[in-house]
């Protein structure tokens, strides 16, 4: 087992490798840089000096070398750790991400627990109900979830917590708090707060989980060895669930990194729609401006952590089924 | 579970007697059979079908050009059809009421109200805004309309006053396609990378297979976040919608060229291949006459299941104004307009496009669905 | 009826229908049997002539969109001796489950698929045990788990308790099965194609297994299967099903040696004999199995009958003629009032 994982771990790395390569060039590929953009910036606010310091900038930030020698600085300086300073706020990118990662970690985890915690049951339970009511309900609800952008689903729970509560649910916590020390208020305030934004992160794939989970527990279901277990005797609720479910949660594992990714793709948007301090909204801000260090460091964080999802989710396929081999 | 006890029991009769009339069946028939049972998945295509005509012959279905503002209409409400007027008499022919602006004399502030007394019956093929049809038809007729001071108003308008139903219908011509040209794009070079790298193999395969795990593990959403961003602010629509499609191909070829690699893998040691080899067929010949169509049902499975993905991507692009730029319009450029709760709240309608895009995203997967059980048609 | 001459199960005029698209399909169609106790009843009949909902209907085991629409199960074989009507207790009842597995045993065409491919089959078996025995421990469930391995005589059972099914050869897994299957001491076990997945030899030995332990434990088998040798082989009885119709039915000797319906005829002739000239050509049944919602009217075998009679055999439903002691078969050629004609 240990063999198995280290050896793909020895092939992520030419992959973590290209992933570099190919981020970076992407961010150096506009023809308007990050500092022609703030002269320009600069300009339309009477600012011409800047024009004159355009050469100097470029020198300052290093874009006045050709983009293979940045890249190879860039390369190792990341690999010391050293992720570059962002242009915009001129602080080190580990600064801007360690700043954020506490948020981001808190809502993208309880996101993905609250995606899989509820979409599983539910799915089983539209399985153990095909065509019934419920499952028709769930079914519907399923859909919109999947056919729904993610940029709506987060502006139809703001709207909806709107109507319910008077406010505006943007952030993480209520503004008197966004600025206070971790004190336990500030902690049920986040809860009070934060919930609608785990929802509209985890409604996309919790959608996805329960479809996934209703198909596979009802391909489980059609299979003779349920007959089987029915034919002995054992209560319904063991077959369901000690049996059935197990078998159905295989295809789901393989899925658990394909729905990390999910929730990072929709999470970015989202992000941005509700306002949240987390590191995609940065992300998003960072590639608008060209401020490419930031983003570079932001895109290879995502491509690692789906990476290690899909690790993840071979090495639980493996635990859990005898038949795999590891090999 | 329900169909356990039918399908242990019934089935080896109900088997025989496919079997028994798969005789006179070619397989694409079976497929097209066993599709057609699937309820979902033919109201996917109904429904497909109908969006695509309508964006077809967007000009001549909207009673309004997409760019025809109504300036003193702006924000007006859904303004419908009725058959039955404020007196309780029933009419033939559907008609609006008038709309009117009025100055609050007390708050100062433009009301818009419905004048009763004025009616406007629904009228067939009315002349207005001059529009092409599919490229080369020049017309100003419209299938519906009002005529004179009348408006029209289905889905309402927004800020500007322009009629919403007809910027849904020319925005379907841009949302609806452009997942189409991104899964041709992905299509083409998907195919073509798993045809050469299942038949060849060797080094070739081990860093394609390298490059395509890459591409799978870039989450999609950031990545044509990064690309998007890089269109040049001036590029005119078409360009700018070649390079949207362009964007959304470049992640999702990896998975269809996975696909017919595998499939050309095993069909590259089936018998009729081995024997086109001893008779000689050029490697052209094996690739195109065998190979390929052994891998097109997966591919087209693959396909449909792609294209929601890509529509999805484009609306969000064009919601965070990475995406479409006016003057040309897509859904997610009109849900833009939609970005805040106070709009929202104001003005519902304008999340009428997010309807659409709904109803597409799941009549692909319906389809989708429906074509992956029927490309198996022996399979029950 | 004494205790004596009661018998184990009683089948009466059993119906088991599926609602399809197509409408209301029946499955079964009003057919009546009887189990004695020890006793074997083989149950013979091609693909789709209902014999595979009947053994589910025995355990109540048929869910939507199939029902038993009517008739009775009755099953005399409980502690006490006081009869049980299957058919009036809810499918998902927790008296019919108790049922299942302890008192009716049911075994499987398909060993490899017939298994959960996640546990060993120790745990498959002492599951079995524990969701019947009250208060057993699991440490007491596993040695009779590893005694019942041991009684189908599987080598090693103390290391095969720990296999999964997939370790196992297809012959190793039916042992297993039937060992699951007997595990809580069933007194009917219903055996659907035990052996028809299994190649000849391990066939033989898994039917010698099964007669063994029929004899060793002293239950009643029912047997479901297409094969004429293994129901020669190991039944009393016979019940010959066509279209979800008893067509014929009587002592094994008698049906198999002087077959009154045509149907079993045409059966007995479409198996290939050492015996016969090897320059005649094997009879088969002509014709398909027609669907169960292309219902024949009249006689269900009419269409392949090879003495099809227009006027007689598709106007009505024979009922059940006697052709022998015992023996019975649902053909007007056997009515005591029918004029043979001259061949």
């Amino acid at each position: 087992m240990l063999a198995y994982i280290g050896k793909r771990l020895v092939i992520m790395l030419p992959t973590l490798l290209l992933i570099m390569a190919v981020g970076f060039f992407i961010m150096q590929l506009p023809a308007q840089d990050y500092v022609s953009q703030y002269v320009a910036r600069q300009g339309q606010m009477g600012n011409t000096t800047a024009m004159l310091q355009e050469e100097l900038l470029r020198q300052q930030l290093g874009l006045d070398k050709p983009p293979i020698e940045r890249f190879f600085y860039w390369f190792f300086d990341f690999l010391r750790g050293d992720w570059g300073t962002s242009f915009v706020d001129s602080r080190p990118v580990t600064t801007i991400i360690l700043e954020r990662l506490p948020a981001t970690l808190a809502i993208s985890s309880l996101a993905f627990l609250v995606s899989w915690g509820v979409g599983i049951p539910l799915g089983v339970y539209s399985a153990t109900h095909q065509y019934k009511t419920g499952d028709v309900a769930l079914t519907t609800l399923a859909f919109i979830g999947i056919g729904l952008p993610d940029f709506l689903v987060a502006m139809f729970f703001l709207v909806a917590a709107f109507l319910a509560s008077g406010q505006v649910l943007l952030g993480l916590n209520s503004p008197e708090f966004v600025n206070a020390p971790w004190t336990l208020a500030r902690i049920l305030d986040f809860f009070s707060y934060a919930w609608l934004s785990v929802t509209a992160v985890a409604f996309t794939g919790m959608a996805l989980i329960m479809r996934v989970t209703r198909n596979n527990m009802l391909e489980e279901l059609g299979k003779p060895y349920v007959l089987t277990l029915r034919a002995k005797g054992l209560p319904e609720r063991v077959v369901i669930w000690k049996h059935v479910f197990r078998n159905a949660l295989h295809p789901l594992v393989t899925m658990f990194g394909q729905v990390l990714a999910f929730l990072i793709n929709g999470f970015a948007i989202t992000s941005a729609v509700l306002n949240l301090p987390t590191i995609q909204s940065v992300y998003l801000s960072a590639t608008f401006q060209q401020d490419i260090f930031l983003a570079g460091a932001i895109l290879i964080l995502i491509a690692v952590t789906v990476m290690v999802g899909n690790l993840i989710s071979d090495v639980m396929l493996a635990w859990l089924d005898p038949r795999v081999r590891y090999d | 579970m329900t169909e356990l006890a039918a399908a242990g029991a019934l089935a080896p009769a109900t088997a025989d007697a496919d079997a028994g009339t798969a005789k006179v069946l070619s397989v694409r028939q079976l497929a097209w059979r066993k599709f057609r049972k699937n309820r979902l998945a033919v109201f996917g295509l109904v429904v497909l079908a109908l969006m695509y005509l309508s964006a077809a012959f967007a000009g001549f279905l909207a009673p309004y050009g997409d760019r025809e503002t109504h300036a003193q209409f702006a924000r007006v409400g859904p303004h419908g059809l009725n058959l039955v007027d404020t007196e309780g008499q029933f009419h033939l022919t559907p008609f609006v009421y008038g709309l009117e602006r009025t100055m609050d004399r007390k708050t100062f502030k433009q009301v818009l109200t419905v004048d009763t007394e004025k009616r406007y019956e629904l009228r067939w093929l009315v002349k207005g805004a001059p529009y092409t049809l599919l490229g080369f038809i020049k017309s100003d007729v419209h299938l519906f309309g009002v005529e004179g001071d009348g408006k029209l108003f289905l889905l309402g308008t927004d800020s500007k006053g322009r009629d919403l139903f007809s910027r849904i219908l020319y925005g379907a011509q841009v949302s609806l396609t452009v997942g189409l040209v991104g899964v041709a794009l992905s299509l083409f070079i998907g195919i073509s990378v798993g045809l050469i790298t299942g038949y060849y193999g060797g080094w070739f395969d081990e860093i394609v297979q390298r490059i395509i795990e890459m591409t799978l593990a870039f989450p999609q959403i950031p990545l044509w976040l990064a690309l998007a961003a890089l269109v040049p602010p001036t590029w005119n629509s078409i360009q700018i919608y070649f390079a949207i499609s362009l964007v959304l191909s470049i992640l999702s070829w990896g998975a269809l060229a996975r696909q017919v690699r595998a499939m050309v893998l095993s069909l590259k040691t089936s018998d009729f291949v081995r024997a086109a080899k001893y008779a000689n067929a050029s490697t052209g010949r094996i690739m195109f006459k065998h190979l390929l169509p052994g891998t097109m049902s997966h591919v087209l499975v693959v396909a449909t299941l792609t294209i929601p993905a890509m529509i999805l991507g484009e609306t969000a692009l064009s919601f965070l104004g990475l995406g479409i730029k006016p003057p040309m319009t897509s859904w997610g450029l009109l849900l833009n307009e939609a970005q805040s709760v106070q709009v929202i709240l104001e003005l519902p309608w304008l999340l009428f496009p997010a309807v659409f895009v709904v109803l597409t995203i799941i009549s692909f997967n319906f389809v989708g669905d429906g074509l992956r059980d029927a490309a198996d048609p022996f399979s029950r | 009826m004494s205790v004596e001459t009661t018998p184990l199960i009683s089948v009466e005029g059993l119906v088991t229908e599926f609602r399809t698209e197509g409408g209301l399909v029946r499955a079964v169609n009003g057919i009546d049997f009887t189990i004695p106790r020890g006793g074997t009843l083989a149950v013979l009949g091609e693909s789709g002539c209902g014999k595979s909902v009947t053994g589910l209907s025995l355990l109540n085991l048929i869910r939507p969109p199939g029902a038993i629409a009517g008739g009775r199960i009755t099953y005399y074989g409980m502690e006490g001796g006081k009869p049980v009507e299957i058919t009036s207790l809810p499918p998902t009842s927790e008296a019919m489950r108790k049922l299942r597995g302890s008192e009716i045993g049911m075994i499987f065409q398909e060993p490899m698929t017939s298994f959960d491919p996640l546990y060993t089959v120790g745990e498959q078996i002492i599951e079995t045990l524990m969701a019947h025995k009250r208060g057993l421990s699991r440490a007491a469930a596993r040695a009779q788990a590893i005694e019942m391995l041991a009684k189908v005589r599987l080598p090693s059972p103390e290391i095969l308790v720990d296999r999964y099914p997939h370790q196992l050869s297809g012959g190793m897994r039916q042992r297993v099965m039937i060992a699951m299957a007997l595990s809580c001491g069933p007194k009917l076990l219903i055996a659907e194609e035990p052996t028809t997945a299994l190649d000849v030899t391990t066939e033989s030995q898994i039917l010698d297994l099964l007669q063994n332990l029929q004899q060793e434990l002293g239950m009643a088998v029912m047997f479901i299967t297409h094969d004429l040798a293994v129901a020669s082989e190991m039944a009393d009885e016979v019940v010959v099903m066509y279209l979800g119709y008893v067509v014929e039915r009587g002592p094994v000797e008698d049906v198999l040696n002087n077959p009154s319906h045509p149907y079993t005829q045409a059966l007995l002739e479409s198996v290939p004999r050492l015996d016969a000239d090897s320059k005649e050509r094997l009879r088969t049944i002509e014709g398909m199995v027609p669907t169960p919602d292309q219902m024949p009217r009249g006689c269900p075998f009419h269409t392949r009958c090879r003495h099809f009679m227009p006027g007689i055999c598709d106007t009505a439903l024979p009922p059940l003629y006697a052709a022998g002691p015992d023996h019975e078969a649902r053909c007007v050629l056997v009515a005591p009032d029918f004029a043979k004609e001259p061949a």
